[in-house]
């Protein structure tokens, strides 16, 4: 029998063109794919959402601060509340604070949460109050000055509320605020005529025909009851700081009435309360616009602010 | 007569050189042509990573820029990972701005790719070149007021 060894030979070179062509092509096609990489997942959600869960976290304490506030300081005759605690007090119920919202924290988000009262930046102040509207506006010391200085070269004067009876029992009283220079004044007569910074012996800036009116002084609002006319206004305008406020009799006689008033003290201001006896005008020490160390920290952010609340807005 | 030789002028040795180069000849025809298509695909791919990179950064920076709106002396590190290459390649990404607008700069520069991305900012932006990869987003308060910038 005769074998073909000749075609035998040929196949095997066949497939070795082949194998090599084939390898050839892989070879080209690893070389060309070597490098391209599609687009990744570049997935950041986590610190997205820790921005988000830092900025309602800050907004929580700052709307709880404002609350605090109320709640912290002792409440006062004049207008039921005050937003002006002692820093003691303040710092003690923030610290209670700053736990419960850590803990709240850690279970709903896993962040750590830390809000602490900055000494340094708070502003402390003095608030001055006399409760007792029979005493009204007189001086209480019993002297019987026509006018008598309640604050003394301050920066800041806040919740400043006049309580002022305007049923005719008295005569009137005015606040008047001066850096030396330039004076600013409010006059409430007890007929219930009022002049913003202008003299009584022109048209009132409104008339109101009620028992008393509360004026809320340094915010410039007549808080209750309003009269026409008696809108807002701005307190001590063209007045420069620092400044004096002193209240001045009209006519003789003092105006009935109670008042409260928070005077910035640590750049050299002052308040001058008397405290001589019961029912007469005292002072505490307070905070003004407190400021609240904020902390917020989680495995995508970490975050700190001072947190300042302006304790002259209404709560 | 003899029946004519059917393998007259063929040669095994020249029908194989002739074999592999045909082949060759394709392959590399095949090779060049699909190179330029790779080319373009890769381009393509770097251009649109850029794009979700930097859509991802500019938003993240956004966040920031409201956080370091929130309170006063604001101090906030947002932590961010990227690839560190866009289609095998490295890139740096450059945050600047123009006037009020905030611009970020993403260049793969061997591959000759470049986007710009807009930043919505309320906040100084400090000008800032980083490498790809962990970017952290940064907010400060400094001498000349708050900023917010990116570091590696």
């Amino acid at each position: 029998m005769v074998t073909d060894r000749t075609a035998r030979r040929d196949r095997g070179q066949m497939l070795l063109v082949g194998a090599f062509i084939i390898a050839l092509v892989i070879l080209g096609i690893v070389v060309m794919l070597n490098g391209i990489e599609f687009t990744e997942n570049v997935g950041n959600q986590n610190s997205i959402t820790a921005a988000e869960d830092a900025a309602r976290t800050q907004q929580m304490i700052r709307r709880d601060l404002r609350q605090m506030l109320v709640y912290v300081g002792p409440r006062n005759e004049v207008t039921g509340y005050t937003q002006f605690p002692a820093a003691d007090d303040l710092d003690e119920n923030l610290t209670t604070y700053s736990g419960y919202r850590a803990n709240m924290s850690v279970g709903n988000t896993g962040a750590y949460v830390n809000a602490t009262l900055n000494d340094d930046r708070t502003h402390e102040g003095e608030f001055l109050v006399e409760p007792d509207p029979s005493i009204g506006y007189e001086k209480p010391d019993g002297l019987t000055d026509a006018s008598w200085q309640v604050a003394d070269d301050t920066h800041a004067v806040q919740g400043f509320v006049m309580n002022v009876s305007t049923d005719g029992s008295g005569s009137g009283v005015t606040a008047n605020v001066t850096d030396g220079t330039t004076e600013w004044n409010l006059t409430v007569i007890s007929d219930g005529r009022i002049y913003v910074n202008k003299s009584t012996g022109t048209a009132p800036t409104c008339t109101v025909s009620t028992d008393y009116v509360l004026v809320n002084v340094s915010a410039g609002e007549f808080t209750h009851p309003s009269g026409a006319g008696c809108g807002e206004f701005s307190f001590a305008e063209g007045v420069t700081r620092p400044y004096d406020v002193y209240f001045t009799r009209r006519s003789g006689t003092w105006a009935n009435g109670n008042y409260t008033m928070a005077v910035r003290t640590d750049d050299g201001g002052m308040a001058l309360g008397f405290g001589a006896g019961s029912g007469d005008a005292y002072t505490r020490p307070v905070v003004m616009n407190p400021v609240v160390d904020v902390v917020f920290e989680d495995s995508a952010l970490s975050y700190e602010s001072e947190l300042e609340v302006n304790t002259s807005e209404q709560p | 007569m003899r029946p004519r030789d059917q393998s007259r002028g063929i040669s095994p040795a020249i029908t194989h050189v002739l074999t592999v180069s045909i082949s060759a000849m394709l392959i590399t025809a095949l090779l060049l042509s699909a190179s330029g298509l790779f080319r373009e695909q890769r381009e393509r791919v770097a251009r649109q990573q850029l794009n979700d990179i930097g859509g991802q950064l500019s938003s993240q920076l956004d966040r920031v820029d409201r956080l370091s709106q929130s309170g006063t002396n604001v101090s906030a590190t947002m932590r961010t990972n990227y690839p560190s290459s866009v289609a095998g390649r490295p890139y740096t990404m450059w945050l600047t701005s123009q006037g009020d607008t905030g611009l970020l700069y993403l260049n793969a520069s061997s591959l000759g790719v470049q986007v710009r991305i807009a930043v919505a900012n309320q906040t100084r932006i400090e000008p800032q070149r980083v490498t790809g990869e962990d970017i952290r987003v940064i907010t400060e308060h400094s001498a000349a007021g708050q900023y917010i910038t990116i570091r590696n």
